[in-house]
């Protein structure tokens, strides 16, 4: 009897033992923003563990991993990148390039040309960070993305097909319904003059028709006169009507923005959030009227 | 002990012959050859040894006819019956004094080279006080104690016949006279017969009878040579 | 077992004329054995690193360089071909591919540019320390390790690639995150490195402060003072500034691992790449390395020839010596005559000692064999591949 118990037992330890191993042995994906992860959670579901390895209130586009942190991306079975130039680090870092997937490699002819730094080596000018990058705003390139991450899944982590197709198919539904409520807020915002408080709004404002310029403002920061001043320039120029910050704005930013005769609204990129994107972006979207 | 009965011999271009009618030379005795050097006695002692055949006659050794052996069969003869002392010692250079006197054991396959051979090396070697001198080479020995060596080696198989040719010929006299004496003494201890060839006068009266060569060696006619 | 003991007693005797015999008995005897050793040896060492290396891309050119170079990091560089290439057999769908920049040195080792996947593929395991992750970490081979003295936490600096290239190339100091564990490959003679690292070196990526604005042109251009610095180091502080110029596409990559998936997408890639016109050229390392063993093992043939030869000479050397020590032992085998030794005995006596100095300095030379075979590895590659 005791004997038959201590069998028992054993046997309890090895399932344990198995079923523990069984969830380390899931693969791991690295998205490199938060919209990415999203994206991911959504198609591999509990067959994956995704990170996003950015720390809470650092743009995941300027992070500056360290050595150990890369280490860290190293073991990842699959790298989401978004593409478009995103993430300073990228370039720095050593990544397995059979684990990448460059989200947005299918839609490269909608990359739109971003805020250029150009510098000159005896001469020849050169750009960096050609491409603005937020590419997931244009909600029809989000689709592309989540197809890619969907077809990374089952060729590279070799999950079930079916599956990844269902969990594409809703979420491509939602992205489409998305799309229709940017296309919506496009139109309604016709007429409008739009700033954008940072040049994160490039693929949102060109895919749904919107009228935009943009500013270096951090919105959640006091205003500086010089932020006043570059607002004044871009007024003087053209008045505009409405400003869009990525976060609630800070009282500051809220006065200096009326001072200049424009209203605002939030609309937040969600690049590092544990919030659902859906959601949220519904959320956003639907505010975002005259 | 050895019997010589009409033994002739002559060396194919030589200018004279060898006759010995009869030589007999009992156990326990001891016979010196006396003769001018060069004239033959060397000869003589290689017939009996069976290195050389002669061309008539016969040597008896104890019950065994020399010349009417083989070459197996003399070479066994000379193994088993005869010791040797040469004048220039004759030792072997890459071997110590021990082994140079235990060679005839390595020489006879039938032979046994156990514990009592060597146990009769360190005895004689005793007897005739080379027994320090035993790891040493040929090339680290005086001349006198090469020849103690080569007695021993010549007595280490007990023979019933010692040849010895001028075995003191390079000796200075003091060491003459005790080597000769040493090898009395051993051959007596062993009963062995000793037949020795010599030009030293000094020593032949220790010897019980002399013979001497001038009597066997006969000048050859000019057209009797064989 | 007497004969023997006697046999033993003369070559004491005679030690140095023994030893010179053995001697020259061994070294006959042990150049064909060592060079069939190290020929063995290298063989294994160079073909399995071949087979293990199923297709190599690279600019049209010698092919043999070409394979020297991506396997063993040696002799002359073959042209560069592109970030295109690799990019084209990516996009095939039908190979991995692991890109290899090995141009320049650093402390005398190879630096070898390329992805984490070479790390994969070759299976390393890390004596300490991780694999690089950020451009200007560098990785250790076992024998660089030991042969500097250095581990995780140093660095070294890259060598200018000749004293009179002023143009390109600042010395960039390498931090070292890694050290190999020894794997008895040319890998353990190198340091691995992100080719963007490499291209770095090459002066393709540079780093400098954010740009001091020496003036703003009418266009908006922003014109960088030209006390600019350039760094030979890459820091936390001014990683983020390193940044690559020109079409990635044009970045230089000396040679090109595929690793296809299946037999097929093998014959597809080996297909399409065959056309002479194509200025990449495609090789499969196995047969050719074989080829060139197969050459070597000819030349083996030839220096066999040789050896047969002297060896005859040395036979004869041989029988000389023998005859005149016969000559100078005549006083004992007639002694050993007189003594009544067997019609055989001298004989058997010489002979023996002929066996044992042959046996003597057959064993001599086979333990050079082994000696020699511990010293390959680096040695047999350096005499295939001319050194730099």
């Amino acid at each position: 009897m005791v004997l038959a118990l201590r069998h028992g037992f054993l046997l309890l330890l090895v399932l344990a033992a198995g079923v523990s191993s069984h969830a380390a042995a899931k693969p791991l994906v690295v998205a490199v923003n938060s919209p990415l992860a999203y994206f991911a959670k959504r198609l591999g579901g509990d067959a994956i563990q995704v990170t996003m390895p950015a720390p809470e209130g650092e743009d995941p586009a300027y992070w500056e991993p360290s050595g150990e942190d890369i280490a860290d991306i190293q073991k990842a079975d699959l790298v989401l990148l978004n593409g478009a130039g995103y993430a300073k680090w990228v370039p720095q870092a050593s990544l397995r390039r059979s684990r990448l997937v460059d989200t947005s490699a299918k839609a490269k002819d909608r990359y739109l040309p971003g805020d250029a730094e150009v510098h000159t080596h005896g001469g020849n000018a050169h750009e960096h960070g050609v491409f603005a990058s937020n590419t997931w705003l244009d909600f029809k390139i989000a689709s592309l993305q989540a197809e890619a991450i969907a077809t990374a899944f089952k060729r590279k982590l070799k999950l079930d097909a079916s599956q990844v197709d269902a969990a594409l198919g809703t979420l491509q539904g939602d992205l489409a319904a998305l799309n229709g409520l940017a296309k919506q807020a496009g139109e309604a915002l016709q007429g409008t003059a739009l700033v954008g408080s940072h040049p994160v709004y490039h693929y949102l404002a060109a895919a749904y028709g919107m009228d935009m310029r943009f500013i270096h403002w951090e919105a959640a920061e006091t205003i500086t006169e010089e932020n006043e001043a570059s607002l004044a320039a871009l007024q003087a120029e053209r008045p505009a009507d409405m400003m869009l910050f990525e976060f609630p704005p800070s009282a500051s930013a809220v006065q200096a923005a009326e001072r200049a005769g424009l209203r605002y609204r939030v609309l937040d990129p969600m690049v590092n959030t544990d919030a659902d994107f859906i959601q949220g972006m519904r959320d956003a979207l639907t505010q975002l009227k005259p | 002990m050895i019997h010589i009965q009409d033994l002739e011999f002559a060396y194919p271009k030589a200018n004279f012959r060898l006759l010995v009618p009869e030589l007999a030379v009992a156990a326990g005795e001891r016979v010196a050859v006396v003769g001018p050097s060069g004239t033959g006695k060397t000869t003589l002692l290689n017939l009996i040894a069976g290195l050389l055949l002669p061309q008539a006659g016969q040597i008896r050794l104890g019950d065994t006819i020399m010349n009417a052996q083989g070459d197996g069969g003399r070479r066994k003869l000379r193994r088993q019956k005869l010791g040797f002392v040469f004048q220039d010692f004759q030792l072997i250079p890459y071997l110590n004094a021990l082994d140079n006197i235990l060679h005839p054991y390595r020489l006879d396959p039938a032979a046994k080279l156990d514990r009592l051979a060597r146990d009769r090396a360190y005895r004689l070697s005793e007897l005739v006080g080379v027994s320090e001198r035993l790891q040493q080479k040929p090339r680290s020995l005086s001349q006198g104690e090469k020849q103690r060596v080569a007695i021993c080696r010549a007595l280490i198989r007990q023979p019933s016949l010692i040849l010895a040719d001028e075995a003191t010929g390079n000796l200075d006299p003091e060491n003459k006279l005790l080597i000769m004496d040493l090898l009395f003494q051993c051959a007596q201890d062993d009963g062995a017969a000793l037949l020795a060839v010599t030009h030293d006068h000094a020593l032949l009266e220790r010897f019980d009878r002399v013979v001497d060569f001038a009597d066997f060696r006969h000048a050859l006619e000019p057209g009797t040579r064989t | 077992m007497t004969s023997l003991y006697l046999a033993l007693a003369y070559l004491r005797h005679h030690w140095i004329k023994s030893l010179i015999m053995v001697l020259a008995t061994a070294l006959i005897l042990s150049v064909p054995l060592v060079t069939q050793g190290l020929l063995d040896r290298s063989q294994n060492l160079m073909t399995a690193r071949a087979e293990t290396t199923p297709l190599l891309l690279g600019r049209q050119g010698s092919a043999l360089d070409l394979a020297i170079k991506a396997l063993y990091f040696r002799g002359q560089s073959p042209q560069a071909s592109s970030m295109a290439t690799v990019d084209e057999v990516w996009d095939s769908g039908y190979a991995d591919v692991i890109p290899l920049h090995i141009r320049y040195f650093a402390s005398g080792a190879p630096v070898v540019g390329t992805s984490l996947d070479y790390l994969d593929f070759r299976g390393f395991a890390f004596q300490s320390g991780r694999a690089f992750s950020l451009i200007g970490e560098a990785v250790l081979g076992a024998k660089v390790a030991e042969r500097l003295g250095v581990g995780v936490g140093q660095s070294l600096v890259t060598q200018p690639e000749n004293l009179f290239d002023l143009t390109a190339t600042y010395p960039l100091q390498l931090d070292i995150v890694g050290v190999l564990a020894p794997t008895g490959t040319p890998d353990d003679t190198a340091i691995f490195t992100d080719i963007k690292t490499s291209w770095i070196v090459q002066g393709i990526g540079h780093g400098h402060d954010d740009v001091i604005a020496a003036g703003v042109r009418p266009d908006g251009v922003v014109i960088a003072n030209a006390a600019q610095r350039q760094f030979a180091r890459i820091t936390d502080q001014n990683r983020a500034s390193f940044h690559f110029h020109g079409d990635p596409e044009t970045y230089p990559v000396t040679a090109i691992i595929a690793l296809p998936y299946d037999h097929k997408s093998q014959t597809i890639l080996r297909g399409f790449y065959q056309n002479p016109d194509n200025p990449t050229q495609i090789i499969q390392p196995r047969p050719l390395i074989g080829q060139l063993m197969d050459n070597l093992f000819r030349f083996k043939a030839i220096l066999d020839a040789v050896v047969v030869v002297v060896a005859i000479a040395a036979l004869f050397a041989l029988g000389l010596a023998v005859y005149l020590s016969l000559q100078l032992r005549q006083p004992e085998i007639r002694t050993n005559y007189q003594l009544g030794a067997g019609r055989w005995f001298s004989v058997k006596l010489v002979a023996l000692e002929l066996l044992v100095l042959l046996a003597m300095g057959a064993g001599l030379a086979w333990l050079a064999g082994l000696a020699s075979e511990q010293l390959v590895g680096e040695l047999v590659v350096s005499l295939v591949a001319p050194s730099l």
